[in-house]
């Protein structure tokens, strides 16, 4: 059993190694919620728990723990998984610094139609997104190595389909009746 | 085919400057953050140490012995969840040693105040649902002794007799189905009912309870309520 001051101090260098790749994690996961607060309490519990986590797997636990976090504040929301428009918008937050408004569109559509995959194809990719390992998504999804490689192929394929219809139907009137 | 490919680099590409645009907006930060760190282990115990009952996420029997050691020390929150929570049961056991409305109330009433004389005496917290259940028992013996003047009934003479007196009340007869289940119910041993209703009706008592209550073997709990419920049933038919 550590002593509580060895407690803090390994608390606190998880919390200095981690805390940027959940964040990421947690944005991409849901842009529009209140993200970062769900890293924070997920932080909070995770030092609440601190003794019953194995090191090893404490990234994984917080992976999971924050997808929970975000999945009650989805379902606090009226419509869960629908995006409207003003939810849309909070993307704005989290991409302010592309002043381009092109890039801005693309970036949110990217965003939104991440946003509208189903919640396991969403965790792989994002985690495979921020470069998380194959094991560690693996242990997060309960599945196994090669389950999470086809979640992530679905995942892009679903991306792929709907940010790729947004553009052909842009195009389709252009090109006229069959 | 080709668009397909075309679909999928254009999505790299998309997600590629997707996490150029984030790793912007969050970026690597300072290596150490000592004050957001403290911050949260402050937080983890100012929000541990916030007014919350200690029971609130324990069920069965944990549950109860929290309350009953609140309950010690004077805290009449703990109080009120034992009593919102067992009454229901005590008020079967009542009811299943044949006692009329009025007197179960009675004998409900008595129990609490017997046990809150006992609460400073109750040795095993866990075990206050037996206790409860065992008073209750008693209780309402003395209470049908009170009442028909001769008397209880014992367990195992219980057992052989028919047991039309014990109907249940009028009140409880409200419409056609509840009145014929429970004319049904009436028609049965009485340790069936008692079992039922503290099984089934009560829906609180877990079988170690039971078993204590009705001097039953834990493992034939469970076959004697399908017993009883077949009974039921087959009663329930020949109407």
């Amino acid at each position: 059993m550590t002593s509580p001051p060895g407690r803090e101090r390994a608390f606190t260098e998880f919390y200095d190694r981690e805390r940027v790749s959940l964040f990421r994690f947690a944005a991409v996961m849901s842009p529009h919620l209140d993200h970062e607060s769900a890293v924070q309490d997920a932080f909070i519990i995770a030092w609440r728990e601190w003794d019953s986590i194995s090191p090893a797997s404490r990234r994984a636990w917080m992976i999971k723990v924050i997808r929970n976090l975000l999945v009650d504040l989805a379902r606090k929301r009226e419509r869960p998984g629908v995006l409207t428009e003003w939810q849309a918008g909070s993307y704005r937050l989290l991409v302010q610094r592309q002043r381009d408004p092109e890039d801005w569109q693309e970036l949110t559509t990217t965003l939104s139609a991440i946003g509208s995959l189903p919640e396991r194809l969403r965790t792989a990719l994002a985690m495979r997104f921020w470069k998380f390992d194959d094991d560690e998504i693996a242990e997060v999804l309960g599945c196994d190595r090669s389950t999470v490689r086809r979640y992530v192929s679905q995942a892009r394929a679903q991306v792929s389909q709907l940010v790729g219809n947004q553009e052909r139907r842009a195009r389709r009137p252009r090109k006229g009746n069959s | 085919m080709n668009a397909e490919h075309r679909n999928g680099d254009d999505v790299a590409r998309r997600l590629d400057n997707l996490r150029d645009a984030l790793s912007e907006v969050i970026p690597d930060d300072a290596p150490t953050d000592e004050l957001g760190a403290a911050g949260l282990l402050a937080q983890a115990m100012t929000t541990s140490t916030a007014p919350r009952v200690p029971w609130a996420d324990l069920t069965g029997h944990d549950r109860h012995a929290q309350c009953l050691i609140a309950a010690r020390e004077g805290d009449r929150e703990a109080l009120d969840a034992l009593v919102s929570d067992l009454t229901p049961l005590l008020w079967h056991v009542a009811r299943g040693n044949g006692l009329d409305r009025t007197t179960a109330e009675d004998v409900v009433q008595n129990v609490w105040l017997g046990f809150l004389r006992h609460l400073d005496r109750l040795q095993e917290p866990r075990a206050l649902v037996g206790w409860l259940i065992v008073a209750a028992r008693r209780e309402s013996r003395r209470s049908w002794r009170d009442v028909a003047g001769r008397a209880p009934l014992s367990s195992d003479t219980a057992e052989e007799l028919p047991s039309d007196q014990w109907l249940p009340e009028v009140e409880a007869l409200r419409d056609e189905r509840d009145r014929r289940l429970w004319a049904a119910f009436a028609r049965l041993p009485r340790r069936c009912q008692e079992l039922l209703r503290l099984t089934v009706l009560a829906g609180r008592a877990d079988y170690r309870v039971v078993s204590e209550a009705l001097r039953m073997p834990h493992g034939s709990i469970g076959p004697t309520r399908g017993r009883c419920l077949r009974t039921l049933r087959a009663e329930l038919d020949k109407e």
